[in-house]
């Protein structure tokens, strides 16, 4: 008989039983698969063995589904429980819970804020279309004996000569820089306007400018037309139609509206308020090639190629097209020239040329900032675990029960698991509430307009959602495996009461987050430190106290002595001076050769145009010869001052002063001065820079024109600024009706300078700040944790008569060598990363031991304070409660 | 008390119909014979599940046959309960028809 039935058993083929025994439940397996039986034998007598088959199949496929949905139903079902679960646990253990979801929820807040700031920074221009065929032109120029000259800015001939030459170029567009600002007017509206550059009227063909009136055919072909963006045209015509608009810039040039586009996103790299027609500039070319392509250059300008690919056959073509057209110049001079093919998307992170149209970021910061994150989320999910493997001899009863009554180790897994999801979903919910109410903070901190919308950035979402699943993943894990691995008669017992197997990694995970605490907060004194040496490094000459106004007319400008008289007539007004730029900013530069050595030597040096009283006002140092003076009336004419790296890079050993100096004011015109005086060396560029050589003049001529003092310097010796504004306006009101008077600081101009880098100090201390925060709160549990264990330990201690100091000794003691351990690790590291950082400056702060005793010290007492509440707390308590049993 | 589906109803009328017989291959062949379609075996077998769960219906193993490779039979039978919603059921089904007038163009 038993044979009989085993014979007959194949009746379903065996894969499809197979998969049936998978995914139907064991008790069901007899009943349901003789069911299939019954039916596939008696089909297969009707209909013939494939359509049984056929049939057999179809209901394996129905089973599959039905067992998918079960499964969703079951697990949903089991969720719940562990959810339920959960939430007792959490309001049975509200200290805990409390500091958990805290900490995890100032974790995910830091870390949803350094998403979104990441974000922002590698999403820079993928808006455009054609982000990934757009290429700028960039360039580097290498004289012989001078730092390498690296603009964004190219010549106007390059656009147009790049799409003839080369068949990759399909299509270019031109920007001209900012500049200084302009005056417009509308009306009764005037306004200071920055922004305002030309573009051609390709503009629209390659960038994804959206107009949203006027034709982007036309907006920009005509002279004198003008596209603004949408906010502008609010802002001067309100709700009137803003097309055919007449806009008056510099009270004469008349600018008509065309267009208007966007808003352009703050991610833009090109974020014009005004764009005029390049027509307007009647630029044109000499019809020398290498003049053209090496003179004036001035215009970023933008290439979109043919097709991704097209990048490197075109970069191959450059060198040549170099050596062909501009060989007549830079071979004289023993120049290179090189261009460069900077992709759109990568100038936001990776350009940091000359003349940039706006301030570029650095992939460094990014990393850093993504680091930072990665290190804050790690410290709040190593205190989830620290605490909940702390208090593992707690649960360790609730795991035994449960082992008892039945339930398998999964089991017991997915419930840490769920518990763990409970945590982190209500920290998630906390930590987006954070962000929610401290972005606007921090947008004003990181220059940004980030906003919290999940359903227009779904990296948000999904990185909100990575977050959650990770942290449920690796916050839970630990007590998940740890905790499970469980035998129930030993944890009945008592064997495993202490959490012995936890003490080893708990001083580990607490080590860890100290040594991220003093790394980060050592990094934050650095650069501080670094930023108030740019601020108080002695730069060579006064900044405090001078407010510079600039002249806008011609007459004022042929006027200058009168404007400065006016303004001495003011009592608080001690000096002023008139020059063609500040200290630090903007100046002119060219070639120059130093007279006595062979013609062909000939050395880049920036011309700061001044009269007789800059240096003086300035507080400048003349270390050899004099400086310009009224008495010699040759100064105005010959007089020039050198700097002391001048000195030594023209090769003048002697004594400098009386040499000859000639200048060069056009391709073969020179014009020649005499050196009267040297002048200590002084930083008129960013401090990211070395100083270069530098001449001063009285006066100079260019390219065939004489340049005139646009700047008056006033030394103020009072504190009442807005008395002295009020009488520069009124003075100004006088002497210029055309222009509104346009003032500033010159220290303010100097802060400017590192607004990056206090940006980076202040983005650094508010991680810092986050990840102290956590680290604290983890160090507060678990002190309270090892009181509460040391509980009998400290009881008998004392009344064995141990001192209550000597008690709270006993409980830091411990915490102190972490912290040492700490440092170990710290330093090295933090030393490392941040050397690499201050590589970027020219002149840098040091970094002294004390930075780092400092950072130890501070973590160490802000760890102190934390724990010392409790342990004295323990110490304190009275011997009979804690040994009193029941 | 829940109102059953009318799948539920059916199988759960077939269980009744087929007395001390009823098991998954025969509740199939009752249903596709009065109703002259084909069910596949999980559209019987879920809801046997569920009502089972639910306890309208309880089951005990037959005997095992040769056909069905020396498997027993799941033999389900009614509850109390499943008598008792069977009955609200018709009750609710007794009522709404006797008040349906257009019956007659129906069957017309």
């Amino acid at each position: 008989m038993i044979r009989n039935i085993e014979k007959r058993t194949v009746h379903i083929p065996g894969l499809g039983k197979k998969i049936l025994e998978s995914i139907i439940p064991v008790v069901e397996h007899e009943s349901l698969l003789g069911d299939l039986d019954e039916i596939y034998i008696s089909y297969r007598n009707e209909r013939g063995p494939v359509l049984a088959i056929v049939w057999l199949w179809i209901q394996v496929l129905k089973f599959f589904f039905t067992f998918i949905s079960d499964i969703i139903y079951r697990s949903a079902a089991m969720l719940k429980n562990y959810i339920t679960v959960s939430i007792r646990n959490l309001r049975k253990n509200k200290f805990f819970s409390l500091i958990n979801v805290t900490g995890l929820s100032a974790g995910i807040a830091s870390c949803i804020l350094i998403l979104l700031y990441v974000q922002n920074e590698l999403s820079y221009d993928s808006f455009h279309e054609n982000a990934d065929r757009i290429y700028r032109i960039a360039n580097t120029i290498e004289m012989p004996g001078q730092p390498n000259a690296e603009m964004a800015t190219t010549p106007h001939v390059v656009g147009p000569m790049f799409k003839d030459e080369f068949p990759e170029v399909v299509n270019y567009t031109r920007f001209s820089g900012y500049r200084s600002r302009r005056v417009v007017r509308y009306e009764d509206n005037v306004y200071n306007e920055g922004r305002f550059l030309f573009a051609d009227s390709s503009l629209f063909n390659v960038f994804s400018f959206e107009l949203v009136s006027g034709d982007e055919r036309t907006a920009l072909t005509a002279p004198n037309s003008v596209v603004i963006s949408m906010e502008i045209a609010e802002k001067y015509f309100g709700d009137e139609e803003p097309l055919g608009k007449v806009l008056t810039v510099h009270s004469s040039d008349q600018f008509t509206v065309t267009g208007v586009i966007r808003n352009l996103p703050q991610n833009s790299y090109i974020r014009p308020d005004f764009i005029g027609s390049y027509s307007t500039l009647g630029l044109t070319t000499t019809g020398n090639t290498a003049m053209d392509l090496l003179s004036n250059m001035s215009y970023q300008t933008f290439c979109l190629l043919q097709n991704e690919e097209a990048e490197e056959p075109l970069r191959g073509k450059l060198s040549e097209f170099v050596a062909r057209n501009m060989a007549p110049i830079l071979d004289p001079l023993g120049a290179s020239y090189e261009y460069h093919l900077q992709p759109l998307l990568d100038i936001h992170l990776y350009s940091d040329y000359q003349y940039e149209l706006e301030a570029t970021s650095d992939i460094s910061y990014v990393y850093l900032f993504t680091g930072i994150g990665v290190l804050i989320l790690m410290i709040a999910c190593l205190n989830y675990m620290n605490l909940s493997t702390a208090r593992s001899a707690k649960r360790a009863k609730e795991v035994g029960m449960r082992k008892v009554v039945g339930a398998r180790r999964q089991h017991l897994i997915w419930q840490f698991f769920g518990e763990s999801f409970v945590v982190v979903v209500i920290s998630v919910i906390a930590g987006l509430l954070i962000v929610y109410i401290a972005l606007p903070q921090f947008n004003s901190i990181a220059q940004k307009q980030l906003t919290l919308s999940f359903l227009s950035n779904p990296a948000l979402l999904a990185g909100t959602a990575g977050l959650l699943l990770l942290i449920t993943f690796i916050g839970g894990s630990y007590p998940a495996l740890f905790l499970s691995a469980f035998r129930p008669v030993q944890v009945i017992k008592g064997v495993l009461q202490k959490g012995t197997k936890g003490s080893l990694i708990r001083i580990v995970l607490v080590s860890f987050q100290f040594t991220v605490t003093i790394a980060l907060i050592a990094g934050t004194l650095i650069v501080y430190k670094q930023l108030d040496y740019l601020q108080n490094k002695r730069l060579g000459y006064s900044k405090d106290q001078i407010i510079w106004i600039r002249l806008r007319n011609s007459e004022t400008r042929q006027n200058y002595e009168m404007v400065k008289e006016r303004l001495l007539q003011h009592p608080e007004i001690i000096k002023t001076a008139a020059s063609g730029n500040l200290p630090l900013g903007q100046s002119s530069d060219t070639i120059h050769h130093p007279g006595g050595k062979p013609e062909n030597f000939v050395i880049h040096t920036t011309i700061h145009l001044v009269d007789e009283d800059f240096i003086d006002l300035y507080e400048m140092d003349i270390v050899k010869g004099r400086s310009f003076s009224k008495q010699f009336r040759t100064d105005r004419e010959l007089g020039a001052i050198v700097n002391e790296t001048a000195v030594k890079m023209y090769g003048w050993d002697d004594n400098p002063v009386g040499k000859d100096l000639e200048y060069y004011t056009g391709i073969n015109s020179k014009n020649s001065k005499k050196v009267i005086g040297v002048v200590r060396d002084y930083h008129f560029r960013s401090l990211h820079e070395p100083i270069s050589p530098l001449v001063m003049y009285m006066s100079m001529n260019f390219g065939g024109e004489d340049l005139r003092f646009n700047l008056i310097s006033a030394k103020i010796n009072s504190d009442n600024i807005p008395e002295i504004i009020t009488y520069m306006e009124n003075l100004w009101n006088e002497i210029d009706q055309e222009y509104p008077l346009e003032y500033g600081f010159v220290d303010d101009r100097y802060d400017s300078l590192y607004r990056s880098e206090e940006r980076l100090g202040s983005l650094f201390s508010l991680f810092t700040a986050f990840a102290i925060m956590i680290g604290c709160l983890g160090l507060l549990g678990l002190a309270s944790y090892t009181s509460e264990q040391r509980t009998k330990e400290i009881g008998i201690r004392k009344s064995l008569g141990a001192t209550t100091p000597g008690i709270v000794n006993l409980l830091i003691r411990e915490f102190i060598k972490l912290v040492i351990a700490a440092n170990v690790v710290a330093w090295p590291l933090c030393y490392f990363l941040m050397k690499n950082w201050l590589q970027n400056f020219a002149y840098r702060t040091d970094m002294g031991i004390w930075i780092f005793v400092l950072s130890a010290v501070l973590a160490l007492l802000v760890g102190l304070l934390t724990i010392s509440y409790q342990s004295i707390k323990a110490a304190l308590c009275n011997p009979v409660n804690s040994l009193r049993y029941e | 008390m829940d109102y059953l589906t009318r799948r539920e109803e059916l199988i759960l009328l077939s269980i009744g119909n087929l007395k001390e017989n009823a098991y998954l291959v025969s509740i199939r062949e009752h249903l596709s014979e009065i109703m002259g379609q084909e069910w596949s075996v999980s559209t019987i077998h879920i809801p046997l599940r569920r009502l089972e769960k639910a306890d309208y219906i309880t089951s005990f193993y037959g005997e095992a046959t040769a056909v069905r490779g020396g498997r027993r039979k799941k033999i389900y039978v009614l509850t109390e309960k499943g008598y008792k919603a069977l009955g609200v059921n018709k009750s609710v089904n007794d009522k709404l028809w006797a008040d349906f007038s257009d019956f007659e163009i129906i069957k017309g």
